[in-house]
């Protein structure tokens, strides 16, 4: 995989090596790895649903990221202004305010929707809960190797700010869903079929936007 | 028929997530001819029961509720189909569905499974879901409608639900529950009943029909 920075970047991961990485996370969640210490037929049981998840995942799963560069203007005050769309305050960004830097704008999905996978667990509960905590999983293990990749490009420091649209513990650094419409309208025909609904909410449910700034090299 | 060791662990195998237990010893009564319907109720129903107090009581994660879920379910599977064939009443008729333009289901499939392990028939109306089709819903008989919202933005629906509801003149009962939503926001919109997590839902079903306090 390479990154060039300045010209939109698009790659896809094979769903098996993700998986590796986000079962292991998924172990270290508390909620999951003390049942799993403890053993016994519930330890069996979880084991079982992971790997009714993994499948479904692996089967389902075409892990994409796409990377376009942003045309932005910065003011003085460290405010940004992207493609004309719209302006970002440093609170926005949620950095301090930036001295300039090319910005570009990543999306990431794993390609498949919920009622997808809950028609492929045939409709059992409980593995489509474990399937949606993985998937969350495989996602970050998605967006870590994408950055990864697109810092060993960079000339500059990268700084990710990721973008919320919605959020389940307060309404902090929250974007409102018109502004990501119009993010999301940066990719054009490069987008892997990403939608926000009205209320913010990503479509497939296992997607992210956000935005990398890379700043100038120290000269 | 079951001895009363046996019926002893069937509620023990419900609360481990040991589903082969469970079918065995479910598909044991069935042809023994036990009375499934109390064996549900007295057996099967309190071990699910006892699932969601030890996970409200921090004793227990998400994945142990499901493993005991799934167990729970391998033995419905076999008396639901014989309940329904006779004249036995499931404790009531549910349906449930994230709000519009909320496409989690995380949170609504544990509600799900924790209702119909404490013998409510429920009808999943998925995701996504317009107010029009919970008016449905009430137009079908169900006697609560339950509500699921996982975001901050997708909350303010459920006034919109209530409003509907009201408005279109249905005497339908209200239970909201999701990340973001609490005891002070159900008053405010005028929600019948609020449930704080899974088995906190099934309470507040209950409460909202007058079956708990």
């Amino acid at each position: 995989m390479t990154c060039d920075p300045g010209r939109m970047t698009e790659f896809e991961v094979a769903p098996a090596r993700l998986l590796q990485t986000a079962l292991g996370r998924i172990r270290r969640q508390t909620q999951y790895r003390r049942p799993l210490e403890r053993g016994g037929r519930a330890a069996a049981g979880i084991e079982a649903l992971l790997a009714q998840a993994a499948d479904c995942v692996a089967a389902l799963a075409r892990p994409r990221a796409v990377f376009v560069p942003v045309r932005a203007d910065w003011t003085t005050a460290g405010d940004l202004r992207l493609s004309d769309l719209f302006t970002l305050t440093a609170g926005d960004i949620g950095l301090p305010p930036a001295r300039g830097g090319s910005v570009t704008a990543y999306l990431l999905t794993l390609g498949f929707s919920q009622a997808d996978a809950f028609a492929r667990l045939n409709g059992d509960y409980a593995a489509q809960h474990v399937q949606t905590d993985l998937s969350s999983e495989v996602l970050f293990a998605l967006g870590r190797e994408a950055f990864g990749v697109q810092q060993a490009q960079a000339r500059g420091r990268l700084r990710r700010v990721s973008i919320r649209t919605s959020d389940i513990c307060g309404a902090s650094r929250l974007w409102d869903a018109g502004r990501v419409q119009a993010l999301i309208g940066q990719f054009g025909a490069a987008n892997p079929g990403v939608s926000v609904t009205s209320a913010g909410c990503f479509q497939p449910l296992h997607s992210l936007i956000g935005l990398t700034i890379e700043a100038p090299p120290e000269g | 028929m079951l001895t009363e060791e046996e019926k002893d662990t069937l509620f023990d195998a419900i609360c481990d997530g040991d589903r082969e237990t469970v079918v065995e010893l479910v598909d044991k009564a069935r042809s023994g001819g036990h009375d499934l319907g109390a064996l549900l109720k007295d057996t099967m129903i309190p071990a699910m029961a006892a699932v969601g107090d030890q996970f409200s009581a921090g004793e227990i994660f998400v994945p142990e509720m499901l493993v005991a879920a799934r167990a729970m379910q391998g033995g419905i599977d076999i008396i639901e189909p014989i309940l329904a064939a006779s004249d036995h009443e499931p404790l009531a008729r549910v349906c449930i569905g994230s709000v519009k333009g909320d496409l989690h289901d995380i949170g609504k499939n544990l509600v799900v499974m924790m209702l119909k392990g404490a013998g409510f028939e429920v009808e999943d109306l998925g995701v996504d879901v317009p107010n029009e089709a919970f008016a449905a819903a009430a137009d079908r008989g169900h006697q609560v409608i339950c509500l699921s919202a996982l975001l901050t933005t997708t909350k303010p629906q459920m006034l919109s639900v209530v409003n509907y509801l009201k408005e279109a003149g249905k005497t339908v009962k209200v239970v909201i529950g999701g990340a973001v939503v609490t005891q002070d926001y159900a008053d405010k919109i005028g929600a019948d009943a609020f449930g704080e997590d899974a088995p906190g839902a099934v309470k507040a079903v209950k409460r909202a029909l007058g079956m708990a306090n």
